[in-house]
């Protein structure tokens, strides 16, 4: 009781610990790219981490846990043995050292990650006794050098054992660790005749099942392997209007919901059939899926059922809005630079800058426009459609050429409800300023920077006219 | 053909653009009206004489005096209470005795004949009239002097009346002489205007004699426009003088030191109400400026300004052009500003979003006479290719989420992207695909001023 304990504390300040260096943690598994997805080819590791203390010789059903554990052993090598990308490895602890030497570094990997025959595994194991005590922290983190160098391979760990860890080790730490590098997914765990109190224990290692019997082992044991072989796959529909899964193009991101970390990209695609297609993918994560929509849509919490096809849905509805000019006005830089900025109706966050000429998809509903032009045009309430084009055109602005003999200081102003607007400070380090102005009238007011009294302000009305162009010499 | 067409058409605006300088306001002629109270108390005895014969004598004589030496001065009059007796109570009682003219004479060789003071004191009244007694003249300015020993006795407003004729321009606000007015009464005038008391025929001589050199005199003003230790340090901001009344931007002034580095001397239309407005981001008003007459007027506006650049090393708008948009609390446009260029603004919290790819968004908190510095690196570039037209997305990593920074479709023709230095991930596949799994991701990492040219395989 006491022990329970003391391990519990442990784990919590090891929780702690973890805490504080999750940032650091965060940039090196950013660093190791993501091997989360089975691509075409990825290959499937499967290492065995098996207990040979010594009682394992305990009696289990007519025969002893030992023999059960490799006789299941023995069928699955056989039974995956013809599977294309499946490999298999076994790390045994407690068969070295007698258990009366109580040696804690008592781990071999006796088959490495590869493949093997039935009988090339039984001659194997079959010169091995179980005999010595259950350092299984050690042989946890021994396991990382034996999965080998495959970023893109799905690794997966079984720890099959009968009792409890028997050195200091922290089995939870020890795992936990092969997780955060990124090497591992969570591994899973199968009990002969574990006390449930030591079931418990194994929660935080991964899925842990206990056994009761030699058959129960050799099928929980073989539904573990299929379920670490079998493809987990994931269709996301994104919906148009008609809640008809036909968007698509659109890239994606999917996120660790646990560690918020990005482990995988998509571009969203519709298969040979036109139905959204079909991603293999690691069911031991739950998803937050980010569509990169304009503004961004997310499918928090998505938790996969494993071994079979999960769907998920996102309402995606988008249409486009072109942004150009009434007419046509040949190429200049300043007019080339009015941008569009995009909000949400309801919004303030800006979710798109849209440059002239452009067309950008956005998700269906209302917008609001700041347009850069001078002076800024506003339109609220635009309206997106699904697969329609919104359309908005800009009056095709003047543009306005300014010489100077002298620094100046001035302004532009227009009338905007009986008053002057300032709409644009001259610049008076530069002889020539050019600008694109809307149409319209405006007076421009400027004063030598060297002059002593207000009286030599100068005002000056003109007009613009769209497409046209008009210089004052100030 | 064509050109000369395009050649015609600018000069054409350029000739249309009409410009001049801001005028100094100087008065061709002062309008002075009297309006004399000829009510029954003016029969009183004051000092020994009837108050309305001292009050005739003092008014003629310092016309003559006046008019010998100022030509550009002229006189009119205008009694009230001198053609109903009292009993009447007739508030109507209000005539122009003397009308403004030309001929100077007409005032001094009047000899105010029928002036018996019989009746009320309508001065409401008679200011209203005082309106339609002076020329429409807006190179002129215009006076009303009061002289009077009591104070309304109609049932008009005064004040009303008076505030009518500043706001119309058409005069300044009345000054009032009262002949040995109690003390009680000087209070009805406070409204009206400028009120002297005088107590015998020197002190109202001199008094009204004050009072006409001070119209005679211009008026001046100087804005100051002051900083966060209320020193008039501001300036070259645009300002403009509206009529309060019209609305009519009446002056539109660059704010300007003079040698001596104050605020430098305007000469502005003294009459009528002016608003003032300081066209900083935002602007500042003033409302309801009345210049006082004759002197120098210091009209004082809190500005408090500091300076925000966004600084971007070595980029000019032709490589560079991403606006910096300044926003105000409620996230409404103030300003656009460019990459490097200074503005001022009132102090004041702002957002800044500067329109790179990915745009940057930034609070800032303006200090008076600080100048905050907001520094972006400048961007790099990648050049991108494909043999085969390829749909390509471009992420950027923000606090370990991936944005979207555009989507192309990229082939044989490079395909150059400006980004701000960071993180990206190229998500790209085949158009036409089908394939999901089959899409591809390239991770860059993106240097400022650097060029990566990648072909997507």
């Amino acid at each position: 009781m006491r022990t329970s304990i003391y391990l519990l504390s442990i784990i919590n300040v090891f929780a702690l610990w973890l805490s504080r260096r999750i940032k650091t943690t965060v940039l090196v598994t950013l660093l190791v790219p993501a091997f989360a997805f089975a691509q075409n080819n990825q290959k499937t590791n499967i290492l065995f981490l098996m207990d040979a203390s010594f009682s394992m010789r305990k009696e289990w059903d007519g025969g002893t846990k030992w023999k059960t554990a490799v006789n299941t052993l023995t069928e699955i090598v056989d039974n995956t043995a013809h599977i294309d990308n499946v490999n298999i490895g076994l790390r045994l602890f407690g068969h070295l050292y007698d258990e009366s030497e109580s040696n804690c570094k008592d781990t071999r990997l006796e088959l490495p990650i590869g493949k093997y025959t039935k009988e090339r595994f039984a001659n194997k194991i079959g010169i091995i006794r179980p005999k010595g005590i259950t350092p299984i922290a050690y042989s946890l983190e021994k396991c990382v050098a034996d999965f080998g160098e495959d970023n893109n391979a799905k690794n997966i760990l079984i720890l099959i054992t009968d009792g409890e860890e028997s050195c200091t080790g922290d089995p939870c730490k020890a795992a936990w660790m092969l997780q955060q590098k990124g090497i591992v997914l969570k591994p899973f765990v199968i009990g002969m005749a574990l006390t449930e109190a030591a079931t418990k224990n194994f929660y935080c290692i991964g899925q842990t099942i206990n056994t009761a019997s030699d058959k129960e082992f050799n099928q929980t044991l073989k539904n573990m392997v299929d379920e670490s072989i079998a493809k987990t796959t994931l269709q996301v529909n994104l919906l148009d209007s008609k809640n008809k899964a036909t968007e698509t193009d659109v890239a994606m991101t999917f996120y660790d919901s646990e560690t918020h970390l990005a482990k995988e990209h998509f571009i969203h695609t519709l298969n040979s059939r036109g139905n959204p297609d079909t991603i293999t993918i690691s069911p031991f994560f739950n998803y937050d899926i980010q569509i990169h929509t304009i503004p961004e849509l997310w499918i928090k919490g998505v938790t996969l059922k494993r071994n079979i096809h999960n769907e998920v849905t996102a309402n995606a509805a988008q249409g486009n809005l072109a942004f150009k000019l009434q007419g046509v006005l040949s190429k200049t830089a300043v007019v080339d630079r009015i941008k569009c900025i995009i909000h949400q109706n309801d919004s303030t966050a800006t979710v798109h800058v849209q440059k002239l000429n452009t067309t950008a998809k956005l998700l269906t509903g209302k917008y609001d426009l700041e347009i850069l032009t001078l002076p800024r045009i506003f339109i609220n309430n635009v309206q997106i459609d699904d697969d329609k084009t919104t359309h908005i055109e800009i009056p095709t602005p003047g543009i306005l050429t300014m010489n100077k003999s002298y620094e100046y200081y001035g302004v532009l102003f227009m009338q905007e409800k009986g008053e002057l607007k300032k709409i644009y400070d001259l610049k008076p380090a530069l002889k020539q300023e050019t600008i694109a102005l809307q149409p319209g009238k405006y007076s421009i007011v400027y004063r030598a920077k060297f002059a002593k009294s207000g009286h030599n302000t100068i005002e000056k009305e003109f007009e613009i006219l769209s497409g046209g162009s008009i210089s004052i010499r100030l | 053909m064509k050109s000369f067409v395009i050649v015609f058409f600018t000069l054409f605006l350029y000739g249309n653009a009409y410009s001049q300088e801001v005028k100094r306001f100087k008065a061709n002629d002062v309008r002075i009206l009297f309006l004399l109270d000829v009510s029954g108390s003016m029969n009183e005895t004051w000092n020994g004489r009837k108050k309305i014969d001292v009050a005739k004598e003092v008014l003629r004589d310092l016309a003559d005096s006046i008019q010998k030496k100022y030509p550009k001065v002229t006189f009119g009059l205008r009694v009230f209470g001198a053609d109903f007796p009292r009993e009447q109570k007739n508030c109507k009682d209000s005539r122009l005795l003397i009308p403004f003219s030309n001929k100077k004479s007409d005032f001094t060789q009047n000899n105010f004949t029928g002036l018996t003071p019989k009746g009320m004191t309508p001065i409401a009244y008679s200011l209203e009239q005082a309106a339609k007694d002076f020329p429409n003249d807006s190179n002129a300015v215009h006076a009303i002097v009061l002289i009077t020993d009591g104070d309304e006795n109609c049932s008009g407003d005064p004040c009303k009346s008076a505030n009518f004729l500043v706001r119309k321009k058409i005069s300044f606000r009345p000054f009032i002489v009262g002949l040995g007015v109690t003390e009680k009464v000087v209070k009805q005038f406070e409204c009206i205007g400028q009120f002297s008391n005088t107590t015998d025929d020197v002190s109202l001589k001199q008094t009204v004699g004050v009072i006409i050199r001070q119209t005679m005199n211009s008026t001046s003003a100087q804005v100051n426009l002051l900083d966060a230790q209320a020193n008039p340090t501001v300036t070259n901001i645009p300002f403009t003088l509206y009529d309060s009344e019209t609305g009519k931007a009446e002056y539109n002034f660059i704010h300007t030191l003079n040698a001596t580095g104050m605020p430098d001397t305007l000469f502005l239309n003294p009459l009528g109400i002016y608003n003032l407005v300081v066209h900083t981001f935002p602007p500042v008003r003033k409302d309801n400026i009345e210049l006082a007459v004759g002197i120098h007027n210091i009209i004082s506006v809190d500005v408090p300004v500091g300076t925000q650049t966004t600084i971007c090393n070595g980029s000019a708008i032709t490589n560079n052009d991403a606006q910096v948009v300044v926003r105000t609390k409620d996230n409404s446009i103030l300003n656009v500003q460019d990459l490097n260029e200074k503005e001022d603004y009132l102090t004041h919290r702002y957002t800044t979003q500067v329109l790179t790819n990915p745009f940057y968004q930034k609070e800032i908190n303006l200090a008076p006479f600080t100048e905050t510095e907001n520094k972006i690196p400048g961007f790099g570039t990648i050049i991108a290719t494909s043999l085969q037209n390829k749909r390509v997305t471009l992420l950027y990593e923000s606090n370990r989420l991936w944005k979207k920074a555009g989507e192309w479709t990229i082939g044989a023709k490079p395909e150059t992207i400006k980004l701000q230095p960071g993180n990206y991930r190229i998500v790209y596949q085949p158009l036409g695909n089908t394939d999901t799994e089959s899409c591809k991701t390239k991770f860059v990492e993106l240097e400022e001023g650097r060029t990566l040219t990648l072909t997507l395989d």
